[in-house]
């Protein structure tokens, strides 16, 4: 015997989000980490790497060591944000080995996140129904920046 | 014979599912053999070196995570899987590579007219016509001003 009332459904206990909400909330998580890994890979190779090759002892080396470690924990996160980025928007695996290599090869990250961004931001324009042949993707973005 | 693929073949067995299984069996066994190599490096004294033995295991394990998340992304709040081409509906890269054709084709939804998009000057004219589709007169054969060389008086 059941207590409960019939015919009264309860109130959804989670809130959740549609595919386009959670798809930008995941670019937005993607975009802070990617402008993190930037500047502490731009930081490693372009401070921290010549005072290293100056003298390679402590206070020398300090940049390397503290930056180089904190780089390494937050690429992982990075990993993360990309991997959950790319799984909800469908990018292309190509796309995501790109996102992958710019948190290794210095300052291509800040040129990957525009990228990025305008073609998920294309994407998100047409909205979670109607999505993203290449073309219409392309055709979104071009149309959209010729209006302003 | 079925028209459909399994959904256990799309999801394991496709060009997309291989190059993903590649590239697992590729980079795992790569990070562990990089983090054995950097075990070496911190017990030889390098400092950094205890960390990087920490890490690169754990890349492993990210490989695969992303690999089993990629596997089954379909599943997850997020945008609808991205046609081939222009026109065309196939889901990208999800066709099994023996049952390449025999899959039926997915109908793309119909297209929806988007406001938003409109330049001013084409937005103008769609009220233009909207408003003629609205109250416009009435197209008739006879000329409301008469005949072009009627008298005026005749009006």
């Amino acid at each position: 015997m059941s207590t409960e009332p019939v015919g009264s459904p309860e109130p959804p206990r989670t809130r959740t989000l549609d595919g386009v909400q959670a798809t930008e909330r995941a670019l937005r998580r993607y975009q802070a980490m990617a402008l993190v890994v930037g500047i502490g890979l731009a930081t490693l190779v372009f401070i921290g790497i010549p005072l290293q090759l100056v003298h390679n002892r402590w206070p020398w080396t300090a940049v390397v060591q503290i930056v180089g470690t904190a780089h390494g924990v937050f690429y992982i996160v990075y990993l993360l944000t990309c991997l959950d980025l790319a799984s909800r928007a469908r990018l292309r695996l190509a796309q995501l080995l790109a996102m992958v290599a710019s948190g290794l090869v210095p300052l291509l990250a800040f040129y990957m996140e525009r990228q990025v961004n305008r073609r998920v931001r294309a994407q998100l324009a047409l909205g979670e129904q109607r999505p993203p042949s290449t073309a219409a993707a392309v055709w979104s973005s071009v149309s959209r920046r010729g209006q302003r | 014979m079925s028209r459909r693929i399994s959904p256990v073949r799309q999801r394991w067995l496709s060009r997309r599912a291989f190059l993903l299984h590649f590239l697992l069996v590729t980079i795992a066994p790569g990070c562990l053999f990089a983090g054995w190599w950097q075990v070496h490096r911190a017990l030889s004294g390098n400092l950094v070196s205890y960390f990087y033995s920490i890490e690169w295991p754990i890349f492993a394990v990210l490989a695969g995570v992303a690999w089993w998340q990629l596997l089954h992304d379909e599943e997850r709040p997020g945008l609808a899987a991205p046609a081939r081409a222009e026109g065309e509906g196939q889901p990208r890269g999800r066709r099994s590579w023996w049952h390449g054709s025999e899959q039926a084709p997915v109908t793309p939804p119909p297209l929806r007219w988007d406001r938003s998009q409109e330049s001013p000057e084409l937005a103008a004219y769609n009220d233009y016509l909207r408003s003629l589709a609205a109250g416009g007169r009435k197209k008739t054969w006879r000329n409301p001003r008469g005949l072009p060389d009627a008298p005026v008086e005749a009006r």
